[in-house]
């Protein structure tokens, strides 16, 4: 047992010298390689051997060593107790630590098949041996090693089909007993974790012969992060060899396979039992469509898991004895939708069982809404489930329960909030049993329900509470069931279900993918032919090829794609194969509608290297980096410009529309025939349209038209799709631009969808690679007529929205925020919530709640809808960038209604988000990949991006100069780490400057000390200084300066610490809520293990809070300083002077009150404050022009003061309004009756609140003439006597100007000059 | 009783042993970092010069702010050294553990301190 001081120095020694007893060790082994060759080749030349060992084959890379040593100290300090999470006995861990202190860092890489033969056929994953690396093939071994948890190791003769429980037992039976999870490490660096116990065991590989097996006994004291550990390092060490004669025999026991637990429906398509919810949840990703029948009941369902945590669906209820009320034929039985919602709110470990808590027909018309919290705990093949079911599950009413169930809203479709858990209460359960074999589970269950209480009268027989069924898995994605349920009812289902991550199709019909070779051609090709070779290979369209210096720059039009990354390696592939060999990197530039939006840059290198060969992970590089679109420079010489692509482009295609759940018939459709064009005109403007022709459907049942109390703008659904076959849905003229580096436009005029026509214009913020964009429409719209033809209806409409996209970040989720007017001018928000899945595959859920109420709004109450989004490119063998969207909404109303527009900027900018390069077909099914690629069922939590540890070649300051490729080498290290933005320049100064951002290393801090790394490791050799500009999107946050960039790179090496480095470091804090309070600590921090993103940390006090209490501080110090004798004395002769006009003004505007133009000034005028303050508050927030965004804040702070506190005045003041009649002198202070409020004006307060800041700031006086209009608006409404107005534009002012004197830079020393025995330090700050 | 009286006493003394070790640990822990530190660049740098044929350079001082850069190739691995045929001494003389740097000499060094590096 060692102290822990004594340990650390034990670990320091064992540490440094590990690396050269390694390297020492490894080279003295027989087969040592020598020469750079393939492994297959080596492999070929070993001789023939019985007891070579391939599995156990070892790689080894001398450039892994440090990365594998960071895991080494991470275990070690674990293990000495340092960071305080192991408990173990410490005789144990003291045991394992002395006996991991003898196992050498070896550097090793697994690799995917050591099999000569298999590495020739997949040249990609065959490595390349170079001269420093090591080669092993091991001999066979015949034993496991089982390190326990008291640290010992057992080596356990080999036995065939034994489970890693196995071993274990074979070990230690009674701490075999309490295990819950065993790590394995496979002798070929593969690492899995599979659980043993009887409440987790699941299908799982056998330990080969060499594996390491670690599984200590719960509660033993070693955390799981350890374990991840300590297994990841034993994967390093190649197969665990032992002396066969030491070994303990191989385990007798029988031979048992191990199946996970089968998570099926119940009737409500729900994973249950038969009636009722277990707390089980399907993984996520899984959708599931079933249908269940127990008279006189019928469900379809469709239920999705978008989290591990969380299965939502939507169903289809038919009652099969009750006629649909609103069916004028009477034929149809009732239908009733309804959506439901569970949530787990404690998964289930060895002691407690998986709770979940849950919803039923939540928001529907009620009739069978219900709750429930449900428990279940597995013990081998049972899974049991135990809970308590309120509502129309629950009405046996075992307890009385809380409060009582309201009835529901005739409308229905309301979170019925207060009904929630209330009322009578019942027990429910059962059990399932999952019987050998996988395919047959068997199901008993205590139902809650009595069927005495059913809704619409129709009361049922029970003949017990017991429900019996089974359900046999007929094929790996169908599931039959059968039951009996009320005691005399038989029950039959169906269920498809699959997983929507992992939706793939190979892609058959494209054309095959060119051989990639390491050789490049001599000489320049027929650049058209590339063209048309690209074309072909990727379906894009070239537009223009350049060439700066050794970048090719092709410039794509209008590409679309699902999955990018596919596109972007084909192309590469045919660039590699025709560029010349002076080419290094290829830029493609995505053109959307005249825009450059941004492009993709492949390293010709490092991509050809990705692709012919494995790389070690230190060794592997950023093939593709996505940035914002280069401008063009002069010295750009072009190769090609495709002058002859058409204007106009045509495409066939079948649409489908169906109407599902309505009273005319269960499911209403349409097939049709359309054919979509574009003309274009110029690049940024052409012309859309459709054309559809109806070919099959059966809307001679459609005869209900529903009732609605708003402006019909979508309830003449029946009218517009069965008045005529053929009609012109969509034909539209389309202008699109750039307004800065991150703003752009989109106008366009026509028939814009199927029921509206008109104009409308978009504006889009979208910083590149940023987790936000903001847009804003507006659209001045016409309802169409029926005919879907040229003509139009009455009905005119302004509608639009201002909506923030927001990739949060947490768990693939990206949100929509949307609010505006909607088509039947009503008022309200739009939230949509949606996962993303890598495969592209998103589910969602949105609702609408506007100022519409839920009785004008009808049936539903308010609008809102689930929907899954599939690409194409998941579906189909050929690629293709369409996306099929299923949405599902229970009615069509009016309410809530949002213009269907066929363009959006969003989708025009997509290429902005660098992320999707991330959307990349689903992995295929683990039986079709070597083992390496197989999907486990375990894998490490996700890790930070691992720190620069390599030492790259760097270049002297000429030969940085001259040659990019070291510069860009730099920023493919960076972006490797997740930095993106990023700039690099080495100036004359010989130091080296860094712009950049990155959302995943935090804090700040760490992220800095990553690139400042990064930087000393890979800056041109004569560098001195190094300065990082770390950004948020485009704000600069803050500013390292590194002034002594040598003494940064001893830091590094450890030669100095960080109280040496400290004073040659200079920080500057752009952003106030960016301050940290030891900005320095994490430098050299190597951690990357990374902090789970919660939903805490996403609501989490953004930086924009600090800033304002910074600005509202800075406010507050300048008005200490205003000389406010003078200021009140200046103010309140001008109120008083002014009142001398408050009669002749009152009476002015009296005698015009009729004049359209002073009306028409009045709503300028009363619209300006709160113009002003959106714009200014866009200002603030778009961080493009600093300057701007610095006044934009002040504009937006001051206007928000100027608010509240005339808000405050008014009612202590009590001045008459002049319409009261009481003449200007009438006053009744503190008084909250409006008619009182006269003095001062607000919406001239925050007028020139608002406006002041940005006049003083620009020098542009005319915006106190804007902001007046306000006054004359606000007298010639009659609200104000003109002194209050008079008096809001002095408080206005004055607010405006602090807080702009208050913005302004302060004024900094200028350069400094320091001496110390380091060298001469320079420092200039502004 | 006694035992009662003395625990005040037993509580300082832990405590004080308590902060000692604290502290102790907190500069262990810092030390710890840099020498850990150190095992790493060793390991980087001989993963990135411990390669015959490498060109590599070393940066040498002269007083406060000078700054002269020596460079070389990379002929042999002689463990834990390595051997550099000098390409460029530099713009001043300078000598390595008591040898002179000059033009074709091949140096017997510690591969730590010398980076792999391209300048023409």
């Amino acid at each position: 047992m060692f102290s822990p001081a004594a340990s650390r120095q034990v670990v320091q020694l064992a540490i440094a010298s590990i690396v050269f007893i390694a390297f020492g060790l490894a080279s003295s082994q027989p087969g040592a390689q020598v020469p750079p060759r393939k492994l297959s080749d080596w492999l070929l030349e070993q001789p023939r051997s019985p007891d070579a060992y391939p599995l156990g084959l070892s790689w080894r890379v001398p450039s892994e060593v440090a990365s594998q040593e960071v895991l080494r100290r991470e275990l070690m300090y674990s293990l000495s107790g340092l960071d305080g999470s192991v408990s173990a006995d410490p005789r144990a861990a003291g045991r394992l630590r002395d006996w991991l202190r003898t196992l050498p860092v070896t550097g090793r890489v697994p690799v995917a098949v050591a099999d000569a033969r298999w590495l020739q056929a997949n040249p990609a994953r065959n490595p390349v041996i170079q001269p420093s690396h090591t080669v092993i093939l091991p001999s066979r071994p015949q034993a496991v090693v089982v390190v326990t948890g008291l640290g010992d190791l057992c080596p356990v003769m080999h036995s065939p089909g034994r489970e890693a429980i196995a071993y274990l037992e074979a070990c230690d039976a009674r701490a075999a007993a309490r295990a819950d999870w065993a790590w394995i490490a496979q002798p070929d660096g593969r690492v899995q974790r599979f659980g043993v116990a009887g409440w987790n065991r699941e299908a799982q590989d056998e330990p080969a012969p060499g594996a390491w097996i670690w599984g200590p006994a719960r509660d033993s004291g070693w955390p799981e992060k350890m374990s991840e550990r300590l297994i990841r390092f034993l994967a390093t060490q190649g197969p665990a060899e032992f002396s066969d004669r030491a070994a303990t025999p191989a385990p007798q026991s029988p031979v048992q396979k191990s199946t996970g637990l089968q998570i099926t429906s119940n009737d409500w398509g729900g994973a249950g039992l038969l009636q009722t919810p277990s707390a089980r949840i399907a993984p996520a990703g899984t959708l599931t469509l079933s249908a269940s029948r127990v008279s006189p009941y019928t469900w379809l369902n469709l239920m999705v898991s978008p989290f591990d945590w969380m299965e939502a669906g939507y169903r289809y209820m038919d009652i099969s004895n009750r006629p649909y009320v609103a069916d004028p034929t009477g034929k149809q039985s009732l239908k009733d939708k309804s959506f439901d919602a569970k949530f787990r709110l404690l998964p289930e470990s060895a002691h407690l069982p998986q709770i979940a808590v849950g919803f039923r027909d939540m928001a529907g018309t009620g009739l069978f809404s219900g709750e429930y919290v449900v428990a279940n705990k597995r013990t081998g093949a049972f899974d049991w489930s135990l809970g308590i079911a309120w509502g129309y599950g629950g009405a046996r009413g075992d307890f009385k329960g809380f409060g009582t169930r309201k009835a529901q809203s005739s409308e229905g479709g309301t979170f019925a909030f207060s009904s929630y858990f209330r009322g009578p209460a019942a027990v429910i359960g059962g059990v399932q049993y999952q019987a050998p074999g996988d395919k047959l589970i068997l199901k008993l269950e205590l139902d809650g329900n009595n069927y005495q209480h059913e809704p619409v009268n129709n009361n049922q027989r029970q003949s017990s509470p017991l429900n019996v069924g089974l359900v046999y898995r007929a094929w790996e994605n169908v599931d039959l069931s059968v039951g009996l349920e009320r005691g005399n009812t038989l029950m039959f289902g169906v269920a498809l279900h699959g997983r929507l991550d992992r939706l793939s199709m190979p892609k058959l019909s494209d054309p095959p993918r060119l051989p990639i070779a390491a050789s490049r051609p001599a000489h320049s090709p027929d650049w058209q032919t590339v063209s048309e070779e690209i074309t072909r290979q990727a379906g894009w369209q070239v537009e223009w090829i350049r060439r700066r210096g050794n970048e090719l720059r092709v410039t794509f039009a209008n590409p679309r794609a699902g999955y990018w990354i596919e596109h972007v390696d084909r192309v590469a592939a045919v660039l590699h194969r025709d560029a010349p060999a002076t080419v290094d990197r290829f830029a493609f530039v995505y053109r959307e509608g005249g825009i450059d939006v941004a492009e993709h840059v492949v390293d010709r290198a490092t991509w050809v290297a990705n692709h012919i060969q494995t790389l070690p992970p230190s060794e592997r590089r950023q093939a593709v980096i996505a940035r914002a679109a280069a401008p063009l420079l002069s010295d750009t010489e072009t190769l090609y410009h495709n002058k002859g692509r058409p204007r106009f482009d045509a495409g066939f295609g079948i649409d489908y529309f169906q109407n599902v759940g309505g009273p005319n018939a269960f499911v209403l459709y349409q097939v049709s025939a359309a054919e979509r064009f574009t003309l274009r005109l110029r690049d940024d403007t052409w012309l859309d349209g459709k054309v559809r022709l109806g070919l099959i459907d059966n809307f001679d049942k459609f005869t209900f038209t529903a009732p609605s109390n708003l402006p019909r703008v979508r309830t003449f659904l029946r009218e517009f799709v069965t008045t005529s076959k053929l009609t012109m849905p969509n034909l539209q003229l389309n202008h699109s631009g750039k307004i800065s580096d991150n703003h752009y436009y989109l106008l366009y005029g026509g028939y814009l969808e199927e029921m509206f026509g008109g104009v409308g214009g978009e504006w889009m913020y979208r910083p590149f690679a940023s987790r936000t964009a903001l847009g804003i429409d507006v659209n001045a719209v016409k309802q169409r007529n029926f005919h879907q033809n040229l003509a139009f209806r009455d009905y005119t409409t302004v509608t639009g929205h201002a909506t923030l996209y927001w990739d949060t970040g947490w768990q693939d989720v990206i949100a929509k925020l949307s609010a505006g007017r909607y088509l039947a001018k009503d008022s309200g928000v739009t939230v949509d919530l949606s996962r993303t899945f890598h495969n592209g595959v998103s589910v969602g859920a949105f609702f609408t709640k506007t100022t519409a109420s839920a009785a004008e709004f009808g049936e539903g109450s308010f609008d809102k809808g689930v929907y899954v989004n599939i690409p194409f490119d998941a579906m189909l063998a050929k690629s293709t960038a369409g996306v099929a969207n299923f949405t599902f909404r229970p009615l069509t109303r009016d309410g809530g209604a949002k213009l269907w527009r066929a363009t959006t900027l969003y989708d025009l900018t997509n290429a902005r988000d660098e992320r999707t390069l991330g959307t990349k077909p689903a992995p295929q099914p683990n039986e079709a990949l070597p083992p390496e690629d197989r999907r486990e069922t375990w894998a490490p939590a996700p890790a930070l991006p691992a720190p620069q540890l390599a030492l790259e070649t760097r270049a002297g300051p000429a030969r940085w100069a001259k040659d990019d490729t070291f510069e860009f080498r730099l920023t493919q290290a960076l972006y490797g780490q997740q930095f993106r933005n990023v700039e690099v320049e080495f100036d004359n100064a010989h130091r080296l400057n860094l712009r950049l951002a990155n959302d995943t290393i935090r804090p700040m801090s760490r992220a800095i000390g990553r690139a400042a790394r990064t930087a000393a490791r890979m800056a041109p050799v004569d560098t001195r200084g190094i300065r990082i500009t770390f950004m948020d999107d485009i704000e600069p946050l803050v500013t390292y300066d590194f002034i002594d960039a040598v003494r940064l790179e001893r830091f590094y090496n450890g030669e100095i610490g960080l109280a040496e480095l400290t004073g040659t470091v200079a920080i500057e804090v752009h952003a106030p809520g960016a301050r940290e309070k030891d900005p320095l600590a994490l430098l050299g921090d190597l951690e990357t293990e990374a902090e789970p993103r919660t939903l805490g940390s996403l609501v989490a006090k953004p930086r924009v809070v600090d800033r304002v209490v910074d600005d509202f501080s800075a406010a507050i110090r300048t008005a200490g300083k205003v000389d406010w004798l003078r200021a009140v004395g200046v103010g309140g002769a001008l109120v008083l002077g002014s009142s001398w006009l408050d009669q002749h003004a009152y009476k002015f505007a009296k005698n015009h009150a009729d004049n359209s133009a002073f009306k028409a000034v009045e709503n300028v005028g009363n619209a300006i404050p709160w113009l002003g303050l959106g714009a200014a508050a866009l200002a603030a927030w778009d961080k493009e022009d600093p300057r701007r965004s610095r006044t934009g804040f002040a504009a937006t702070e001051a206007g928000a003061t100027a608010l509240l506190l005339t808000t405050a005045l008014k009612p202590v003041i009590g001045r008459a309004r002049p319409e009261t009649g009481n003449g200007r002198a009438s006053f009744k202070p503190l008084t909250v009756d409006d008619r009182y409020n006269s003095f001062p004006s607000r919406h001239t307060a925050v007028a020139w609140a608002v406006a002041t800041p940005f006049a003083l700031e620009y020098d542009a006086n005319w915006l106190y003439a804007v902001a007046a209009i306000t006054n004359v608006a606000r007298v010639g409404s009659r609200q104000h006597w003109y002194s209050d107005t008079v008096a809001g534009s002095v408080i206005g002012y004055g607010i405006g100007r602090i807080f702009w004197e208050s913005s302004r830079p302060v004024n900094r020393p200028g350069p400094s000059l320091a001496l110390d025995r380091s060298g001469i330090k320079l420092a200039w700050e502004w | 009783m006694r035992v009662r009286a003395l625990m005040p006493m037993l509580c300082f003394v832990a405590g004080v042993a308590t902060h000692s070790a604290l502290a102790q640990d907190k500069s262990g822990a810092r030390d710890d970092a840099q020498s850990f530190a150190r095992t790493l660049t060793e390991a980087a740098t001989w993963a990135a010069v411990a390669i015959p044929g490498v060109e590599v350079c070393k940066l040498m001082r002269i007083g406060i702010a000078e700054r002269d850069w020596i460079r070389g190739v990379v002929v042999d691995i002689d463990k834990p050294y390595i051997r550099v045929r000098i390409t460029d001494a530099g713009r001043f003389p300078h000598d390595l553990d008591g040898t002179a740097v000059s033009t074709g000499a091949i140096l017997r060094v510690a591969p730590t301190d010398w980076t792999p590096c391209k300048f023409d």
